[in-house]
């Protein structure tokens, strides 16, 4: 397992090596809101203050650049990539070890690691510099932490999973989701229940720390009251999708700000773009909008948030792969691969559950954070790239239901045989 | 020939059993279950994507009482349809654009950045409030801004034309004279069609 698990990870760090020698300046593809990041992280580096506008966004991939700015200045971006590289390669094992951990089945394990190394938009995403990369890599190293605490206890493994789980939240809003599904597992995970009990102190409170110094950050730069403050994009974000605009734009005591829509369907019948004379952090502000918008048609509203949910599973390619065309088409390509690799089987374990009327939790805990982000996607908008943290997890679940399917054809078997 | 049994293969175990292609099967059919149902919501959604409108732009006929107006790159800079007496309208930055195709309000005028209308009409006049009509005839990605102190009103998604109300102050009545910006936030340019005061005695 561990040779396997090494040749996995090697063989990451070259596909990763390689496309990043393929795009050569990674850094000629930022732009819209991620242009916003790296500008809050030179900020942070330098020790610029931050404006309120600053805090629209969350804090914690531009303080994670900031870090690499401050010590290398701009060879940061190098080190930056380089660290993606190994990061992805971590996913990749770290898949294998939790799908071992949770189900103790090796070739199982190694079929769920292979999978993720071989989905070629996890590994293309490395090129760019975005949120989703370390986040990826952040929330797989957390749930494994805490499926190894439901294995073995001990306040390092419980600690390290709320604390990553809280640094991935910190880089993403959708990091939440897999503190929600961790919390979930006392209800539905007897054996995880049983240990979390006990230490839910601990994991609630390094699941808070990041967001509390992040909160501590927003309310320096603003000057808000609160005790505990989340930035500012909420509100916006859920207008931002359910609208289903080419912008949003505001209009604020003479500063114009607009976010253009970067889905996948970005050609594809969005609404013309709007300008509001308010703050983008005006959340009371854009909660009424959405109001608005459900009081005016409801039944477009929900159509809206299905579409959006479905959205994370476009068959186009992804922001920001489609800039670079080899790129664009591998991914439609593996995007096309992974409805009989990976999405049949996790219809298929569906179904095996369904008819023997068995859920096991570990798949449960796994299946939570997907279904997750598409709750997460109904409420503000679907980007397939928001869908690549959560893609490890549909690996597991695809690997499982290879497994099952094989279990169930040796038992099958067996009893022909007897 | 080489029989399947010589050369080591058993032919019963390539072949799924009946039961798990039964799975197979059952798993496909959630998959397609799931691949039609986005589908179905993509086509139900459908109306409300697009929302562009090619109707027609008969609410550019006004019913107000109107003393002045002026349309915007018809004939020349601004062609005068309706005027009273001593109103004058000053335009900077605001050029003659090219028609837009098959639409009824087919001029207009443009600013690339921004450019400012400044209209003076003597306070007898009592003009009540100066109205826009702003087009978006060409794009889909246009969205201006319209500023006369601290009035603001935002060109967004006026394909089908919209009038903008700007309503005239105390002061500005007494002085004789109000400002306007336009200006461009997204898109190409920033584009107006018509100009037009209203207030007590005009035409209507």
């Amino acid at each position: 397992m561990t040779r396997s698990l090494s040749l996995i990870f090697a063989i990451a760090v070259m596909a990763g090596l390689s496309q990043v020698w393929l795009v050569e300046a990674p850094w000629h593809h930022i732009y819209s809101d991620i242009d916003g990041y790296m500008n809050r992280a030179f900020k942070l580096a330098f020790g610029e203050p931050l404006q309120p506008l600053d805090t629209f966004i969350p804090m914690g991939l531009p303080a994670f650049y900031a870090i690499f700015f401050w010590m290398f200045d701009d060879t940061g971006f190098q080190v930056v990539a380089v660290l993606q590289i190994l990061m992805m390669a971590g996913v990749h094992v770290l898949v294998g070890l939790t799908s071992h951990r949770l189900f103790g089945d090796r070739r199982m394990a190694l079929t769920a690691a292979v999978l993720s190394l071989a989905y070629w938009p996890l590994t293309g995403q490395l090129s760019f510099y975005m949120a989703e990369p370390v986040c990826t890599f952040l929330v797989v190293a957390g749930q494994y932490c805490f499926v190894r605490f439901v294995d073995e206890r001990g306040l390092l493994w419980v600690a390290g999973a709320g604390l990553l789980f809280g640094l991935a939240a910190t880089m993403k809003t959708q990091g939440w989701v897999f503190t929600i599904a961790t919390l979930l597992t006392l209800v539905f995970w007897p054996a995880a229940r049983s240990r979390l009990v006990m230490w839910l102190p601990v994991f609630l409170l390094a699941a808070m720390l990041p967001l509390a110094v992040q909160s501590g950050q927003i309310r320096s730069a603003t000057g808000a009251d609160a005790w505990f403050v989340l930035p500012g994009n909420g509100s916006y974000n859920m207008y931002n999708g359910q609208s289903a605009r080419r912008g949003v734009g505001t209009w604020d005591n003479g500063n114009f700000y607009i976010y253009f829509t970067s889905n996948a369907y970005f050609d594809d019948g969005l609404l013309p773009p709007i300008v509001f004379n308010a703050s983008m952090l005006d959340n009371t502000f854009f909660e009424e909008q959405l109001g608005a918008l459900w009081r005016q048609d409801p039944v477009r509203q929900v159509l809206r948030m299905g579409v959006s949910a479905s959205e994370l599973f476009a068959l186009q390619p992804q922001w920001p792969l489609r800039n670079v065309e080899v790129y664009s088409r591998l991914e439609i390509f593996f995007k096309y691969l992974a409805l009989p690799v990976v999405y049949l089987p996790c219809f298929l374990l569906l179904w095996l559950s369904l008819k023997s009327r068995q859920l096991p939790p570990q798949l449960v805990y796994i299946a939570l954070p997907v279904l997750g982000i598409m709750a997460v996607a109904a409420l503000t908008s679907g980007q397939p790239r928001y869908l690549n943290p959560f893609l490890p997890n549909l690996m597991i679940l695809a690997a499982a239901g290879w497994a099952t399917l094989l279990r169930s054809q040796q038992r099958t078997e067996s009893r022909r045989q007897v | 020939m080489l029989d399947r049994e010589q050369i080591g293969v058993k032919s019963q175990r390539l072949a799924l059993p009946p039961a798990t292609l039964a799975d197979l099967a059952a798993g496909l059919f959630l998959m397609m279950l799931a691949v039609t149902a986005a589908a179905l919501l993509d086509v139900l959604y459908e109306p409300y994507r697009d929302a562009r409108v090619h109707g027609s732009q008969t609410h550019y006929q006004l019913d107000d009482a109107v003393l002045y107006w002026a349309e915007f790159g018809r004939a020349a800079d601004l062609n005068v349809k309706t005027a009273a007496t001593s109103v004058s309208v000053e335009l900077d930055g605001i050029h003659p654009a090219q028609p837009w195709m098959e639409r009824e309000v087919f001029w207009s005028g443009r600013t690339v950045d921004e450019g400012t209308i400044d209209i003076r009409f003597p306070p007898a006049l009592s003009v009540q409030a100066v109205r826009l009509f702003v087009v978006d005839g060409d794009s889909f990605m246009r969205v201006s801004l319209l500023q006369s102190g601290d009035q603001v009103r935002f060109a967004n998604s006026h394909h089908d034309g919209v009038w903008h109300d700007f309503p005239v102050t105390v002061g500005e009545r007494k002085a004789g004279r109000k400002s306007i910006l336009l200006k461009k936030l997204v898109g190409d340019d920033a584009r107006i069609s018509a100009l037009v005061l209203t207030g007590p005695g005009g035409d209507t």
